[in-house]
């Protein structure tokens, strides 16, 4: 089982094998969790909803094609979770015009949480968690899943022209919590 | 190519660029502006140098794993969705079995009927004597219960034949389950 390929695992899953499809799980919970925590930007709220994403995508395995790789289908999974879950919060948001002047749902971390954030991908997490929901989802969607403009508006339902603001929005914000060389910068939020 | 009101592209269109959404047409109208312009150069590589950064994000550690609670979750709605089928199939066997049991408890019930009178007027009179008398009269009812004079097919039924008879219905009834769950469990 454990020397067993992803495809071969989950044609096992769809025959009924629940141990290959907690193999499955093993293997991919930690990306899947990363999903649902950057969009989510809350630890216990993340966990949740990745194991109801690996039960949800058990459902759905007659979708799967096996020739693809498991990975980003069920990161996807997750994604389209997660981001119904946010759906509220993104159809909620009013004043797109003035939204860099609008509170992120986390506060911005301050410096005693920016110096503790000794390593430069973890600053960069912290920045990106930082950003408001409808900002974290163009971000996750572009970045982590390698989709279009076009596709991103699919998925959260968006015209094309406000993807490409709030995109160019949230990144002038990480833009401005960053510093070249990665952690966060003092005082931009 | 757009441009804003500074003469430079369009912030939106360098991103785009930076994104590869452009078409060849557009990103050859802004690359010819950007050989021109240090300052729109300067921007884009800033921009670049972001989105590999973004790129960089570490991954945040799962404190606990997953896989048993969705395994457990799995096997749950599996067993659910095999309920109704071990339902119909004991429901089935038990209305068989007790349609042709009945009657059998049903002269074992007359049979044991008097011994109960007798036993209750026997604890009315503190005779306990009386105990073996209806004890023997006991064995004789139950035997003759369980003799029916069911032609053919059972000639005549001890006592040692009705208890392997129930074991024999309890043995299936437990392997049964054990079959139907397990082939849900596997499905």
């Amino acid at each position: 089982m454990l020397d067993s390929s992803d495809a071969d695992l989950a044609r096992h899953a769809r025959q009924g094998m629940v141990e290959a499809y907690g193999e499955l799980v093993r293997r991919h919970q930690t990306s899947v969790f990363n999903v649902c925590y950057r969009l989510l930007a809350d630890l216990a709220e993340a966990e949740d909803m990745s194991q109801e994403a690996f039960v949800r995508a058990h459902r759905r395995l007659d979708t799967f094609d096996p020739e693809r790789p498991f990975g980003p289908w069920i990161r996807r999974v997750a994604a389209n979770l997660c981001l119904n879950r946010l759906q509220l919060k993104l159809t909620t948001q009013v004043g797109l015009e003035d939204e860099d002047d609008l509170p992120a749902t986390d506060p911005p971390p301050g410096p005693e949480q920016i110096h503790e954030a000794h390593e430069r991908s973890q600053a960069v997490r912290a920045a990106i968690l930082s950003l408001p929901p409808h900002y974290r989802a163009v971000v996750e969607l572009r970045h982590f899943h390698d989709l279009s403009y076009e596709e991103i508006a699919r998925a959260l339902r968006l015209p094309v022209s406000d993807v490409r603001s709030h995109l160019f929005r949230a990144r002038r914000q990480l833009a401005r919590r960053l510093t070249p060389d990665g952690t966060l910068s003092h005082g931009t939020s | 190519m757009e441009r804003s009101r500074t003469g430079h592209p369009d912030p939106l269109l360098l991103q785009a660029y930076a994104d590869g959404e452009l078409s060849t047409a557009e990103a050859g109208g802004l690359e010819a502006h950007l050989r021109g312009c240090a300052g729109c150069r300067a921007e884009l590589t800033a921009l670049q140098a972001l989105l590999r950064q973004i790129g960089t994000v570490a991954e945040e550690p799962l404190r606990r794993d997953l896989s048993r609670p969705v395994e457990a979750a799995l096997r749950r709605r599996q067993r659910l969705r095999t309920f109704p089928w071990v339902a119909a199939v004991e429901l089935t066997a038990g209305l068989a079995v007790g349609s042709w049991a009945w009657p059998l408890a049903e002269r074992s019930l007359r049979a044991i009927l008097p011994v109960i009178q007798a036993a209750s007027r026997a604890a009315a009179n503190g005779v306990l004597t009386s105990w073996a008398a209806d004890w023997e009269a006991l064995q004789i009812s139950i035997g003759q219960a369980l003799r029916p004079d069911l032609p053919g097919l059972l000639p005549s039924l001890g006592l040692a034949q009705a208890a392997i008879m129930v074991a024999a219905g309890g043995a299936i009834w437990v392997s049964g389950n054990f079959l139907l769950l397990r082939r849900g469990a596997a499905r």
